[in-house]
């Protein structure tokens, strides 16, 4: 709520300009001298006003600039802040209701598998790891015929009467080389 | 939970198990290595020579069929079968030959998980692995010396110093393709 009194503190700037306008007409100023003062003297309280109100509000914006941030700097170093969020916010409600998908959309979630994969040596592991076609079928082929040929070489080794046994370790593997 | 840091630590002191390793069974672990007996060799060979005859069946085949679709031309016979198993040999042993000296493996030594090595452990030269291949074609009944022989060895292998050994896993840890 306006009084009337405070008028022309509220609406200098409007006012400032009709009386403005109007000073170079001498038919107005001429016609309604008292109005026309009255105008003038508030077009110059408000002028005032507004110059002491912006050097103020500057002097004080700059003087807090310079000080908000060394109050800031001697409280925050006074306080433990990651302590404080930690008791007093809950951070699970605040990653729960984050949007992961548009972080996700902003992380180069490519590269860093391509570096992942570079890292660990994925395909080594694949190649290392299926070794081509060893699945278990492949496998349990094999350990058939080796059973065949452990009992196959038994039955001669005692056909020719050996007791030894037979020296089967090849002294310088392919295996025995490449996995010490 | 292993960070990159940590894991390329343990690489660096070796503590990363060769992860081969894993697919291969307990029992056939401490066969790694070990020379091979008749029965996995034998069917080693029959892979092989499977393939071979697949192949020159499909060439027959194929061949017969462009015969068939230029028949009014006459540019050729169709050749013998005669000459479809000359091709074969041929074929047979250019493929053990290149497989032996690149990778110690044909199909049917991959499938049986068996490897040719020399008598280093390392990869037959190209000589010694066309004349193993010759030998093995032209006497194909040296395998049998493998039943009775102290080493397991067939003729072949007595004679030229080779081995076939198991070896389950291809891995980069493989003398022959560190070389």
């Amino acid at each position: 709520m306006t009084t009337p009194g405070e008028q022309p503190d509220e609406g200098t700037g409007q006012e400032v300009v009709l009386v403005v306008n109007q000073v170079p007409s001498p038919g107005v100023g001429a016609t309604n001298p008292i109005s026309g003062l009255v105008g003038l003297a508030a077009g110059l309280v408000g002028a005032v006003a507004s110059v002491i109100d912006h050097t103020v509000i500057a002097g004080v914006n700059a003087a807090l600039d310079r000080v908000v941030p060394i109050a800031v700097n001697v409280v925050v170093d006074r306080i433990d802040l990651t302590q404080i969020v930690l008791d007093r916010v809950d951070i699970d409600a605040i990653v729960a209701r984050a949007n992961m998908d548009e972080i996700i959309d902003r992380v180069p979630m490519v590269d860093i598998a391509n570096y992942i994969i570079d890292e660990i040596d994925l395909p080594k592991i694949i190649r290392e790891s299926t070794g081509g076609i060893a699945t278990d079928a492949v496998n349990a082929a094999r350990l058939q015929s080796l059973s065949l040929d452990e009992f196959i070489n038994k039955i001669a080794d005692s056909i020719i009467f050996r007791r030894k046994g037979r020296k089967v370790e090849s002294p310088a593997s392919a295996y025995s080389e490449g996995d010490v | 939970m292993t960070s990159f840091e940590k894991f390329r630590q343990q690489l660096a002191a070796g503590e990363v198990r060769d992860l081969a390793q894993v697919t291969i069974p307990e029992k056939a672990k401490s066969k790694q290595g070990h020379r091979s007996g008749i029965v996995t060799r034998a069917l080693a060979v029959a892979i092989d020579i499977s393939v071979t005859i697949v192949v020159m069946l499909t060439n027959y085949g194929l061949l017969w069929l462009f015969l068939l679709l230029i028949a009014p031309i006459h540019l050729f016979e169709m050749p013998e079968a005669s000459w479809f198993f000359f091709a074969g040999f041929v074929l047979l042993w250019a493929y053990w030959t290149a497989a032996w000296a690149l990778s110690g493996r044909t199909l049917g030594n991959h499938l049986m998980g068996l490897q040719v090595v020399d008598y280093k452990g390392k990869r037959l030269s190209w000589p010694l692995s066309a004349l193993r291949s010759i030998f093995s074609m032209v006497f194909p009944v040296g395998l049998l010396w493998v039943v009775f022989s102290p080493t397991n060895r067939s003729i072949q292998d007595t004679i030229l110093r080779t081995s076939v050994v198991h070896n389950w896993s291809v891995t980069l840890n493989d003398p022959f393709v560190r070389e």
